[in-house]
């Protein structure tokens, strides 16, 4: 076995449905690389995240980002375009993962230079092939900017 | 005309052919017609004056013409007579006059001065017509108008208002239905064997009804938006709009062993992505509603008038005639969902497409067996001239 040396993807999951999440972390859970998920409830907690700041101080910097675009505070749609104008942090894949199949949403989503646009599935097992298809896309086939 | 006559206006009693034709003409005209010194005082008084007035003949000759003016817009009288001296002609003059009961009525006025044989302008005729009645029509457009403005606000208000309920229902609502299925097929999967055969239908019941709540919820969107966003028209070629859905069907068609055949399809103004569902229902619906042979379905369109008639006639199950008005009612079903799936919203939505388009849908029975959805489009100005 001499693999390249095993560097775990971390991912940051920006979600305020505490079902959601545990939905998510299952069918994450079942895809073939182990990844680091980090989990915040609301767009504020998240631009703090990617900064470094405050009570994420000590976390590393994610390489993807699953982002709802309906959230508390600050939602994914200001998380996206902070993130997206931000000279390094844009750099980081972020995949808007949300309920919503509007045809604004997706539109202002791409205006503001989101990697991919995603509508999560009802049943849990077309979701489970959302997340093989992030993973098998993103977490495998890409090649990430190292961080 | 009257202006370079000479004056017969002045001299109501003249005898000569020309002077008792003009005189004819005067006595019966339904404007009031008055005669004027250059100074402005009355020289002569048309029936149609008098009744204008209620003035006789008598009372007013010689009297100023700015005593009939409302005391408000009597100062205009002195301009009128300034510009005749100018050799000036007014016409349509609009200002408010007085009756002799003190009213006051609004009235158009026109002034020519007429001349002696040599040019000089020695007096003027003024021919004026009650206007109030095209006033009070004016003020009741104007209300009109008015109202129907604010009928277009309210209008606008509440679709931004069912816009934003749209889109509420559409996130808010289907992210308890997500947890709940999630979590009934986690517990499905994770303690299968663990429950017994009547847990597993409890479960396999949820699941399906939150499914069949999501679809509720998308087909409701998909009505209440249908033919209310302002329609984005542009020529289209039904031909066309007809191929891509047959090719979209593509699975089904072959599923079903079906055959759709189109005749020479028009041109139409329309809404492409409109008229694409339009089509997408109609024929998905001729596949989904068959008997027991295979499908033959057919698309024709004729000039029906100024405007398009469309058909799909199908040779499917068919329609009752008791039903035909029920099937466009959204989520009115005639069938079991076990028999043809679905909720019942397809027919709906077109029905709200053409009749946005200034349309009109139904439904007959086809020749023999089946049923044939008919609707047409009027024309749009732009393809009036093929």
């Amino acid at each position: 076995m001499t693999d390249a040396p095993f560097v775990p993807i971390r991912i940051l999951l920006v979600e305020d449905s505490e079902a959601d999440v545990e939905l998510t972390r299952e069918v994450l859970r079942d895809t073939k690389l182990v990844n680091e998920l980090s989990v915040v409830g609301d767009g504020e907690q998240a631009m703090r995240y990617v900064h470094q700041e405050g009570e994420f101080a000590d976390r590393e910097r994610p390489d993807l980002i699953l982002l709802d675009l309906n959230l508390p505070r600050k939602d994914g749609r200001e998380v996206l375009e902070e993130i997206k104008a931000h000279p390094t942090l844009r750099r980081i894949p972020v995949i808007v993962l949300t309920m919503s199949g509007e045809e604004r949403d997706v539109l202002s989503s791409y205006d503001a230079y989101v990697n991919a646009y995603l509508t999560k599935p009802l049943d849990l097992d077309s979701f489970a092939t959302v997340a093989r298809s992030i993973d098998d896309f993103w977490l495998s086939l890409v090649r990430l900017p190292s961080s | 005309m009257l202006s370079s006559a000479p004056n017969p206006l002045l001299q109501p009693t003249g005898t000569s052919g020309l002077e008792a034709r003009y005189a004819a003409l005067v006595e019966g005209s339904i404007d009031a017609i008055v005669g004027l010194t250059r100074d402005g005082d009355v020289t002569s008084w048309n029936p149609a004056a008098a009744d204008l007035y209620g003035y006789t003949e008598e009372e007013v000759l010689g009297r100023p013409v700015g005593a009939l003016f409302s005391a408000a817009r009597r100062h205009e009288a002195g301009e009128l007579l300034v510009r005749l001296d100018a050799d000036e002609r007014v016409v349509h003059f609009e200002t408010e006059h007085t009756r002799r009961d003190a009213s006051i009525v609004e009235v158009s006025l026109s002034m020519s001065p007429i001349r002696d044989p040599n040019g000089e302008v020695v007096a003027a005729s003024a021919i004026i017509r009650d206007i109030s009645f095209r006033r009070r029509h004016e003020a009741e457009l104007a209300r009109t108008r008015a109202q129907l403005e604010r009928h277009a606000r309210d209008l606008e208000r509440s679709n931004s208002d069912l816009e934003q309920f749209a889109y509420v229902a559409s996130h808010d609502l289907a992210e308890p239905l997500r947890a709940v299925t999630g979590f009934l097929q986690l517990l499905q999967r994770r303690y299968a064997g663990q429950l017994d055969d009547t847990a597993d239908r409890y479960i396999y019941r949820a699941v399906d009804g939150a499914a069949r709540m999501r679809s509720l919820i998308d087909d409701l969107l998909t009505y209440s938006r249908a033919g209310r966003t302002p329609p984005e028209e542009t020529d289209v070629d039904v031909a066309k709009v007809v191929e891509r859905v047959i090719a979209s069907l593509g699975p089904s068609i072959s599923e079903a062993g079906a055959k759709i055949e189109a005749d020479r399809l028009p041109t139409v103004r329309s809404d492409e992505r409109q008229l694409t569902q339009l089509f997408q229902n109609l024929l998905s619906n001729a596949l989904k509603f068959r008997g027991q042979r295979p499908p033959r379905i057919q698309v024709t369109a004729e000039r029906d008038g100024r405007a398009w008639r469309f058909s799909v006639t199908d040779n499917g199950i068919g329609v009752e005639a008791r039903h035909a008005d029920r099937i466009f009612v959204p989520f009115k079903r005639l069938h079991s969902r076990d028999a043809y799936p679905g909720t019942g919203i397809g027919l709906g939505v077109c029905k709200k497409i053409v009749e946005s388009q200034g349309g009109h849908i139904e439904v007959s029975p086809a020749p023999g067996e089946g049923a044939r959805f008919t609707f047409t489009l009027p024309d749009r100005p732009e393809d009036a001239d093929d």
